[in-house]
């Protein structure tokens, strides 16, 4: 304590010495920094240490440092060149008022040692001393992407992280899931933080009943950004992930599924900077669909009835599917996926200046996203305008204070998509080939035509039409989004000590979304219209306060000590009101129409944190790392409102040749760590309450007596018992890996393995209703993954005119249900599911396939196989009398030919992957570059509801062979077969494929199919141009390159993309194909001018 | 979210002292750990309201129209109503209704508008109340014989089956306490009024549906209780005194108010369910003016019931499903009686025929008749012809016309031809019970009768 007062008083004395200094002479330091193969590095920073002065390197390697004289006292310092990629070198320098020359030659060190990197909550470490894999993301790999979604940018970046586009519409979500599902209550999306600070990344999709509790995912109508793609990728100058409970305990029970830190570009001192980045994408739909083109509407071989008469029928009803006859030769018949897309285009430009001085730094940019989608028609849009202003200056000598602030402009267009009659998909592959979807207009009536209802007159104007046409629902179905979010913090750094540092930061994110999704009049949901209008605010208020102390007591002995306190409010509030039957067509606003009905909601989240950081660095070749954090949340039972999470974890360099040296082994870290994390429960769980305007249901007919009668409010208990002694879900993980590196770094890698127990996992377990109640959340589940993850570099060339360098990224993630307090299966609740396809968590102990019990699988009915105990309608047992020299799994196939329904349910798709894995490779020569991204996922079915809803309605080209004969188990559903009716020839026609053969019939598993592809995600050349025509033209740098973004899938799925999700980046489920819209390619102009 | 939340978040920052201790209230304030969109506590008269619309969904909807299928008052003329009218269901197919007993709407917020009430000192809503929950319970141990109910609605998660015999000792019980109750005159007994939609309030009507309550459910134990057909007269004479007295639904033309009825045959499920053949034969063949209350004519112009095995045809349906005169069976406004004078005088009928008093049962089959504007009994009245015309007059109940049955085989229906006969008692819901409670036996093991009907019907299960 004594030694504290000496110190403060010296910085006292240093303050008002600095004050009257104003007479002595200023000092400059110039130098060129350059490789040790001998060319100038641009971009390098050098920084007088501890002063917060420094400069970047020219394109020719110089720099140049202004010391004021005012804080040139003849003082020594040590000034320090760093470029990431080289290793830092250090000169020792004493400031006294003279020019100062001083050169770096930097060594080239691709391992990175040395790099700081941010490990969250304000703590930083340098890359040797991570005890537990931190995968960096820098800049030009996000800008090398295309991506305008910050999440999607990830894809294939590090392994066992998952990222899978909701489809290639403007604007849609990304999900992302690192190292396998650990909840049963959310969608297992990772805590973003930028800067320090954490960020909303919800994906709320309009009409989903109370986003804020996470119910926002839906399989019907319009697509939805997930929020964090409201960053632009241009500011972002890296991305950390902490990917298991080891790294991210620091963040507590908010990390349980991982976090992403986000830092944004910060100016360092000299020259002012500007750059301009352009870029002009064009985007194609990257799939075609099987349809039928040569059968016409009808039902068994005839014309539906409204054709039977010469003349059209008014307002006549028509079937909704392609069983009808042949088309004769030379019908005209309409491409009813072609005529829907056109060639999108994105323009993405972000203008940046930064600079500044040793005492005050600025950065601000502002960008503009412009993105117009492959729908045809005006409606299908999303729009994105960011500033963004990162400043710091420094108060005193030892104190800074900075912001980072950032405002977006989010608006969009979207349209109607999957599980939905006014979808675009659905409406159009269901249409007969011979009918003209784009004529959506009666050209006589002027009224909404579909091939449902193809002659419609002013007498149905409040009729469905049995499906939109698509046309109409792209241009009269409107939904529109439109977000105005300002996030970001204040913060302050005072380095009060020597060894002491505290820093304050205080953090904002707040938007409003504003929502209208409206049906127009004869839409066929709510063919006397309906408008939904929603409004939602979020706000989220985060303090974030630390101290560090650090202390190096001998050579081999050092270490730091952080303390740290973290409070953090969340407020989400919905007012959403959907109005039903418009009063005038026009316009589709709230007070035109005639029923209302609001949901006004709201939900308010406290926690108060603390922790404790603890390293110690021995011998310069081993570190360790403990910590610990005390989590309070208002959602927790309020008997239990504290928890503890710990982590600990250890890493030994235990072979580093020096700095200089080569050989074939040059680098060798064991890591073995231990975290725990948690996952909050959704708020409100804890309490009991009465629901309002509920309405008792007459058991399961749609027969509904609001409870609010005769002008008499009444309310009745909840459904779900409070449940006061929740806890948050607890993941708890221990992870061991090695980093190394040969022939003299010029390959290098790692390899780790890690497993985690999530345990106390979180359900609404179903209670007797005798008790009164239907539910009662519960920590009561048990879920395990574990898994290998691993990476390799290998530089084979590396000169400086030619360069190659390639890298390979591995991930196994295996995911296991373990328990689930006795259930056989818990449906995901936030995800809508289809009925013979339901999302669930499976963990049937009958069920001794123990690959089938996972989070996030599908449950349905498959035929009637061998091996499973089936008993036959006719009571014969189908494994004693027809399986004793079958293969596994063979399929019983009936007397007549086809194969039987077995009812019961079971696993039917798995959508989690086997692994994924990734390939990278990039050559330079002089100033052209070649790149390539390759990303592969192996297995992780999907259900292709799609094909088996066109099967049903004879729309699907498979259904083209109808009428002809086919053997189950050869020619049709391949595959072993016994029975009596093994090898019979049958034939395939509308009973099959409405029958048992249907999408819509009983056997799911006939439409799941591997979702396993190989995708050529970033393909570029660029070209660095620095002539002397780049300087006259006032340019410093000008970069010019050509990109293809997702330019080949290699894939089997006969759908349109193993990559569709269809309920987007909310839903838990992944591997659900119905109708959803299309994935895109895209071709891209990059250019950057620097300066 | 507020000046207010970052100002306070900056105080319990900033304050040196909230490094150690934190801000008191900062994880407790109030929205945060109590939910700020629903109210936590609700008042007796919006509990009166919300069960009596609950108890409206359970007993004039989904178990209500299968037991009319079952009686053949109503037949299966489409989709799932042909499996059921053949008796063909499985155990998870009445989950729902099983719900509407126990949980919102049901005997949890009729405990809690019970203690409430009396709390309050308002026993009149605590007399209503009792008297809901008496006819809750009866009813659901008249289905399902042996329920949880001593253990139920506690913080037992698996509350034990009850006998029946002590549930209907402690229905009587409640309906006593209810008359206690509702006797009440002070001042603090002002009672729900317009909150209790089915009788306004009004303990004029409550008490003697209590009283008809208890000869209700003294008569469902006539098979086991030498002494109940007595207390069952007893009480009927203190019962429903007039129609007027009724306990009906409240129903209205308002989309969220039309009764269940309607919705199902012409808003949900329209052709499902139609007449019963062998009511609309009694009907037809005895001429009784309510024929043309209850059914419409079919397409052909005749009178036309679903004959017991179900299946489509050109079949009449209910009278009023196209109209809103109230006076019509289905009118989407029509009150669907609960408890009636109807049904007291016939209570009274049997109760004085087991007890040898035929004058008395014949005066009450009289009175019955006439209210009804049908010819009274030319001399003393039977057994049939009292279940018979409570068979008829029960048109909307079909909970007791199917106890009738089972204690009486009257009238005499044919069961669905195939079958095993019309079932005696229906199994335990799966979903909602049996997965959560292991109290309640396997299908296998599960009685085919309840105590209070322990012989079945000849040619029928049981």
């Amino acid at each position: 304590m004594q030694c504290t007062l000496r110190q403060a008083g010296a910085t006292l004395a240093l303050v008002v010495l600095a004050a009257s200094a104003a007479r002595a002479q200023e000092s400059t330091i110039t130098g060129r920094v350059t490789s040790d193969a001998g060319t100038p590095l641009p971009s390098a920073s050098v920084i007088i240490e501890g002063t917060g002065i420094g400069s970047v390197t020219r394109e020719d390697g110089t720099y140049t440092l202004v010391v004021p004289a005012a804080r040139a006292n003849g003082q020594t310092a040590s000034l320090v060149a760093r470029l990431i990629g080289y290793r830092p070198a250090t000169a020792p320098i004493t400031l006294s008022g003279t020019h100062i020359t001083h050169d770096f030659v930097l060594i080239a060190a691709p391992l990175k040692l040395g790099e700081v990197v941010v490990t969250g909550q304000g703590t930083t470490s340098t890359r040797e001393r991570l005890g537990a894999v931190v995968n960096t993301v820098d800049s030009s790999q996000i800008r090398k992407s295309n991506e305008s979604n910050v999440v999607e940018a990830l894809a294939g970046k590090a392994p066992n992280v998952y990222v899978n586009q909701q489809s290639g519409e403007p604007g849609a979500s990304s999900y992302i899931r690192v190292r396998g599902l650990k909840t049963l209550d959310g969608s297992g999306q990772p805590l973003f933080i930028v800067d320090g600070v954490p960020i909303d990344n919800t994906t709320i999709e309009t009409n989903t009943a109370n986003p804020g509790l996470g119910e926002n995912a839906a399989v019907g109508g319009s697509d939805a950004p997930n929020r964090a793609s409201d960053i632009n990728p241009n500011d972002i100058e890296s991305v950390t992930i902490l990917k298991g409970a080891a790294a991210a305990a620091i963040y507590g029970a908010r990390a349980g599924q991982g976090v992403v830190l986000i830092t944004t570009r910060h100016a360092t001192a000299g020259q002012t900077r500007y750059s301009l980045h352009s870029t002009a994408s064009f985007d194609k739909v990257n799939s075609e669909y099987p349809l039928n083109t040569k059968y016409g509407q009808g039902s068994d071989n005839a014309s539906p009835s409204c054709y039977a008469l010469a003349a059209p029928i008014p307002d006549c009803s028509s079937s909704s599917s392609s069983w009808g006859p042949l088309l004769p030769a030379g019908t005209t018949t309409y491409n009813h996926w072609d005529e829907l897309f056109n060639t999108g285009h994105t323009f993405d430009n972000t203008l940046s200046a930064s600079g500044g001085n040793e005492r005050t730094l600025f950065y601000v940019s502002l960008g503009r996203n412009a993105q117009n989608g492959v729908v045809v028609g005006p409606n299908n849009w999303y729009d994105k305008t960011t500033a963004r202003v990162n400043a710091s200056h420094r108060v005193i000598e030892k104190l800074k204070v900075g912001m980072d602030i950032s405002y977006v402009d989010a608006r969009g267009s979207f349209i109607q998509k999957g599980s939905n009659i006014d979808g675009l998909l659905l409406g159009s592959l269901r249409t007969p080939p011979e009918f003209n979807n784009q004529q959506y207009l009666d050209p006589t009536t002027g009224m909404h035509r579909s091939y449902r209802f193809p002659w419609p007159t002013l007498a149905s104007s409040l009729d469905s039409r049995g499906y939109d046409n698509p046309f109409f629902s792209i241009n009269q179905n409107p939904s529109n989004g439109n977000v105005s979010r300002a996030f970001g913090n204040i913060n302050a750094v005072w380095d009060a000590l020597d060894w002491l540092n505290i820093k304050e930061t205080f953090g904002l994110d707040y938007y409003t979304d504003e929502r209208l999704e409206a049906l127009s009049l004869t839409s066929s949901s709510e063919p006397d219209g309906s408008v939904s209008q929603a409004d939602y605010k979020n706000t989220e208020l985060d303090q974030n306060l630390t101290a560090t102390a650090s202390h190096t007591f001998n050579p081999s002995f050092a270490g730091t000590l952080t303390l740290g306190q973290n409070l953090n409010s969340r407020h989400f509030r919905q007012l959403y009101v959907n109005g039903i039957t418009l009063v005038a067509p026009q316009p589709l606003i709230l007070n035109n129409t005639i029923t209302w009905t609001p949901n006004d909601n709201q939900n308010l989240v406290h926690s108060e944190s603390y922790f404790g950081q603890a390293t110690a660095d021995l011998w310069s070749q081993l570190y360790l790392t403990a910590a610990l954090r005390n989590d309070g949340f208002s959602s927790f039972g309020l008997s239990s409102q504290r928890h503890w999470f710990p982590k600990a974890s250890a890493a030994w360099v235990f072979h580093q040749t020096p700095a200089s040296g080569g050989g074939i082994f040059s680098y060798g870290k064991l890591r073995l760590a231990y975290g725990e994390t948690g996952t909050e429960p959704l708020p409100y769980a804890t309490g009991q309450w009465y629901s309002v305007g509920t309405s008792f249901a007459d058991a399961g007919w749609g027969s509904t007596l609001l409870e609010n009668q005769n002008g008499q409010g009444g309310l009745s208990i909840g459904a779900q018992k409070a449940q006061p002694n929740l806890a948050p879900e607890r993941t708890k993980e221990l992870e061991a890996g090695l980093d190394y590196a040969l022939f003299d770094q010029k390959v290098d890698g790692g390899v780790t393995f890690y497993n985690d127990r999530s345990v106390g996992v979180i359900f609404q377990a179903p209670l007797a209703n005798s008790t009164g109640f239907f539910t009662q959340a519960q920590n009561a589940a048990t879920l395990r993954n574990r898994g290998i993850e691993a990476t390799l570099n290998w530089r084979p060339i590396t000169r400086q005119t030619l360069k190659w360098d390639m890298g390979v990224q591995f991930g196994w993630n295996q995911n296991r249900v373990i328990s689930l307090a006795g259930q056989q299966f818990v449906d995901l609740a936030t995800i809508g599911s289809f009925t013979g396809a339901v999302a669930t968590a499976w963990g049937d102990t009958t069920d001794h396939n123990m690959s089938d019990h996972q989070v996030g699988v599908l449950r349905g009915n498959d035929f009637a196989r061998c091996g499973r105990g089936v008993i036959l309608p006719d009571g014969t047992n189908l494994d004693q009398t027809y399986c004793q020299n079958a293969p596994a799994n063979a399929m019983y196939i009936g007397p007549d030919g086809f194969p039987v329904l077995d009812p019961q349910q079971r696993v039917i798709s798995i959508g989690n992957p086997d692994w994924t894995g990734s390939f990278r490779t990039s050559v330079t020569f002089h100033n052209v570059t070649f790149s390539a991204l390759v990303d592969h996922k192996q297995g992780g079915q999907v259900w292709n509801g799609t094909k088996g809803a066109l099967y049903n309605f004879g729309a699907h080209k498979d259904t083209e062979i109808r009428g002809e004969t086919r053997v189950f188990g050869s020619t049709w559903l391949p595959g072993p077969v016994v029975g009596p009716g093994a090898g019979t020839s049958v034939v395939l026609d509308q009973n099959w494929f409405q029958g048992l053969g249907s999408g819509f019939g009983p056997v799911g598993t006939q439409f799941v199919e591997s979702g396993t592809y190989t995708k050529l995600r970033e393909l570029a050349v660029s070209y660095t141009f620095s002539g002397n025509w780049v300087r006259d033209l006032g340019l410093s740098s000008l970069d010019l390159r050509l990109a293809g973004r997702n330019l080949v899938t290699w894939t089997k799925y006969s759908g349109i993309d193993p990559e569709t999700n269809l309920a987007g980046a909310q839903a838990a489920i992944q591997g659900v194909d119905y109708f959803n819209n299309p994935q895109t390619r895209s071709f891209v102009i990059d250019l950057g001018l620097n300066r | 979210m507020s000046m207010h939340t970052i100002s306070r978040l900056a105080v319990c920052a900033v304050l040196p002292a909230t490094l150690l201790a934190g801000c008191s209230d900062w994880l407790t304030t109030k929205n945060a750990t109590s939910n700020p969109n629903f109210p936590t506590v609700a008042g007796t008269n919006q509990l009166i309201t919300a069960i009596e619309v609950g108890q409206t969904a359970y007993l004039t909807g989904d178990l209500d129209r299968l037991f009319m299928m079952w009686m053949q008052q109503a037949g299966g003329s489409d989709r799932q109503y042909v499996p059921y009218a053949n008796y063909v269901y499985d155990e998870d197919a009445f989950s729902p209704d099983w719900t509407s007993a126990y949980t919102g709407g049901g005997l949890i917020d009729m405990r809690t508008a019970e203690q409430q009430a009396l709390t309050e000192g308002d026993s009149i809503t605590a007399g209503i109340a009792y008297t809901l929950e008496a006819l809750d319970i009866g009813e659901t141990t008249t289905v399902w014989g042996d329920i949880p109910y001593s253990q139920a609605v506690s913080n037992v998660l698996q509350p034990a089956l009850d006998p029946q015999q002590q549930v209907y000792a402690e229905v009587q019980a409640k309906l006593d306490t209810a008359l206690t109750l509702l006797a009440c005159t002070n001042a603090l007994c002002v009672g729900p009024g317009a909150a209790d939609l089915w009788a306004n309030g009004d303990p004029t009507v409550w008490a003697p549906v209590a009283h008809t309550l208890k000869a209700r459910y003294y008569l469902h134990t006539v098979l086991r209780d030498p002494t109940a057909a007595a207390s069952a007269a007893t009480q009927a004479a203190l019962g429903i005194p007039d129609a007027s007295h009724n306990l009906e639904t409240y129903q209205s033309t308002n989309p969220n108010e039309r009764n269940l009825f309607y919705q199902f045959m012409v808003l949900q499920r329209s052709g499902y369910m139609s007449a019963g053949g062998f009511l609309v034969d009694l009907l037809t063949s005895t001429h009784d003016p309510r024929l043309t209350k209850y059914f419409s004519k079919n397409s052909a112009g005749v009178y036309h019931g679903v004959p017991a095995a179900g299946g489509p045809g050109d079949y009449s349906t209910f009278a009023g499903l196209n109209t809103t005169d109230t006076s019509l069976a289905g009118a989407p406004n029509q009150r669907v009686p609960l408890v009636t004078y109807a049904e007291n005088q016939l209570i009274l009928a049997e109760a004085d025929l087991r007890s040898g008093n035929p004058g008395g049962a014949t005066a009450a089959y009289n009175a019955e008749r006439t209210s009804q504007g049908v010819p009274t009994a030319s001399g003393t009245v039977t057994l049939q012809q009292v279940i018979t015309e409570k068979y008829i007059a029960d048109f909307f109940n079909g909970f007791e016309t199917w106890e009738d049955w089972k204690r009486t085989c009257l009238p005499a229906i044919t069961p669905a031809p195939g079958t095993a006969g019309i079932p005696g008692r229906i199994l335990y819901p799966l979903s909602t019970e049996r997965n959560a409670n292991s109290n309640i036996p396997a299908p296998n093991a599960q009685p085919a009768l309840n105590w209070d009907t322990p012989t079945a019907c000849a040619g029928n299960a049981g």
